[in-house]
């Protein structure tokens, strides 16, 4: 790859333009198919638009042509993370760090693998042990901050994130952790303020865009409802989130036709309105919920380059 | 974009005129029996050839699954409805009491179907509005 189009590529990686990234990279793999790096940051873009089918193909492809770069491996790792493989994941975060043994990043995915799985003791000996490779690693206080906060320790939880905030105040991780402490703690304007920053830096961040949802729905008990319960849905996955919902007709609709059977029509009638209204209220949600978040970021003033 | 594909991007056929949104065929087996009933029971098979043929369409490369699903889908609401009526008269039950319950139950399954096909169809289909989008500015 030449350097004008690596810097293209990686700005606007950077700025979340995953679409245009995507687009660059596949001019590049037109001239050049062979490009493992081109493969795996290919991956790693489609990894962020969610195509995470796509971007396993193309991980697959960059490990063929190159098994000896770490970072691929790390991706696979996250992409397996994504897909709840997380046996798998850590067996990619061990090849990484078998391949750079010097590099903390591995140690860092492999402590939040292990906190999805619940091992503390596990996560915490891999940050430990990341501390001890790097010391002066910025990420190391956020690390230890999410390990904390996801422990629900609060209050170490916010030393580490202030501790980040003050190395570098403009750091996405270290201010989305302060976000959710702060919404944790109930400070909502305070979150707010963390996920506006973020967001007008990388109008993409996923994560920016959930705090500031969270915010926003934590102070509209109507939406707010239903953004729990999507969320609730949603994160079941594609097949179970169906099972789910039509669990829910079905729940419904037998409870209030043998309601009618036993000769109440009144309460079946009123079981059926409540589904109905049910489903008008996931409907109605939607475009308001979206409405609502389009006028707030209406207002955002972007960074320039943007 | 030309160049190199991705493989979960559509590679849309000809008559890419009549490709529609997943989700319109979802909404619309949902209200079009409230307006019109379909003969031989066309409701509840009628919207799985629309989604394959769109599928087609479309190019989509999860048209295996979707047709995989879909055909799973009919043959379990077939079943199962065969099924219930077979096992109600066997029971002794008047299928007068058993038939809305039946019918609910069928219900489930046909949507439960639906759903995961056009679930499945719908991220090839935000993909091939996203090139279609870029290709038209």
């Amino acid at each position: 790859m030449d350097g004008y189009r690596i810097d293209s590529i990686w700005r606007a990686m950077r700025l979340g333009q995953h679409t245009h990234a995507i687009d660059l990279l596949k001019q590049v793999l037109a001239d050049d198919p062979q490009s493992a790096v081109a493969h795996a940051l290919l991956a790693s873009n489609l990894i962020a638009q969610g195509r995470l089918h796509a971007g396993e193909h193309e991980l697959k492809i960059a490990l063929s042509l190159d098994p000896n770069t770490a970072w691929f491996y790390l991706t696979y790792a996250r992409l397996c993370t994504l897909k709840n493989r997380l046996k798998e994941a850590i067996q990619y975060c061990e090849q990484a760090q078998s391949l750079e043994p010097s590099n903390p990043e591995p140690l860092f995915m492999l402590s939040e693998i292990y906190l999805q799985l619940d091992e503390r003791q596990a996560a915490e000996a891999c940050l430990k042990e990341a501390a001890r490779l790097d010391p002066d690693s910025r990420r190391l206080e956020i690390a230890f901050g999410e390990f904390y906060f996801s422990g629900g320790k609060l209050d170490q939880a916010l030393q580490h994130a202030s501790e980040a905030l003050r190395a570098d105040a403009g750091d996405a991780d270290a201010n989305l952790l302060m976000g959710k402490l702060q919404l944790a703690l109930g400070n909502s304007d305070d979150a707010e303020y963390h996920a506006k920053f973020v967001i007008s830096n990388n109008p993409s961040s996923k994560e920016a865009l959930r705090l500031f949802s969270h915010v926003k729905m934590r102070r509209n008990p109507f939406l707010g409802l239903w953004w729990r319960l999507n969320s609730k849905i949603a994160a079941l996955g594609n097949t179970k989130g169906a099972f789910v919902i039509i669990m829910a007709f079905l729940f419904f609709n037998l409870l209030a036709r043998a309601i009618l059977d036993m000769g109440y029509p009144t309460t079946s009638l009123v079981l059926s309105l409540g589904w109905v209204a049910l489903v008008l209220y996931s409907w109605i949600s939607i475009p308001m919920y979206h409405r609502a978040l389009k006028k707030e970021l209406e207002e955002f003033s972007f960074r320039k380059d943007y | 974009m030309a160049g190199y594909d991705i493989i979960d991007e559509p590679k849309p056929r000809l008559q890419e005129n009549f490709i529609v949104d997943p989700t319109v065929i979802f909404f619309v087996s949902i209200f079009l029996p409230l307006l019109w009933v379909p003969p031989f029971q066309g409701q509840y098979w009628l919207p799985f050839v629309w989604v394959i043929a769109n599928g087609y369409l479309l190019g989509s490369p999860t048209l295996k699954k979707e047709i995989g699903i879909s055909i799973a889908g009919i043959l379990l609401w077939l079943g199962f409805s065969i099924g219930a009526v077979y096992l109600t008269q066997l029971s002794g039950f008047a299928l007068e009491a058993t038939a809305p319950y039946i019918r609910i139950l069928s219900k489930g399954i046909f949507f439960l179907a639906l759903y995961l096909v056009v679930l499945k169809q719908s991220a090839p289909y935000a993909v091939y509005s996203y090139v279609k989008e870029q290709a038209s500015h």
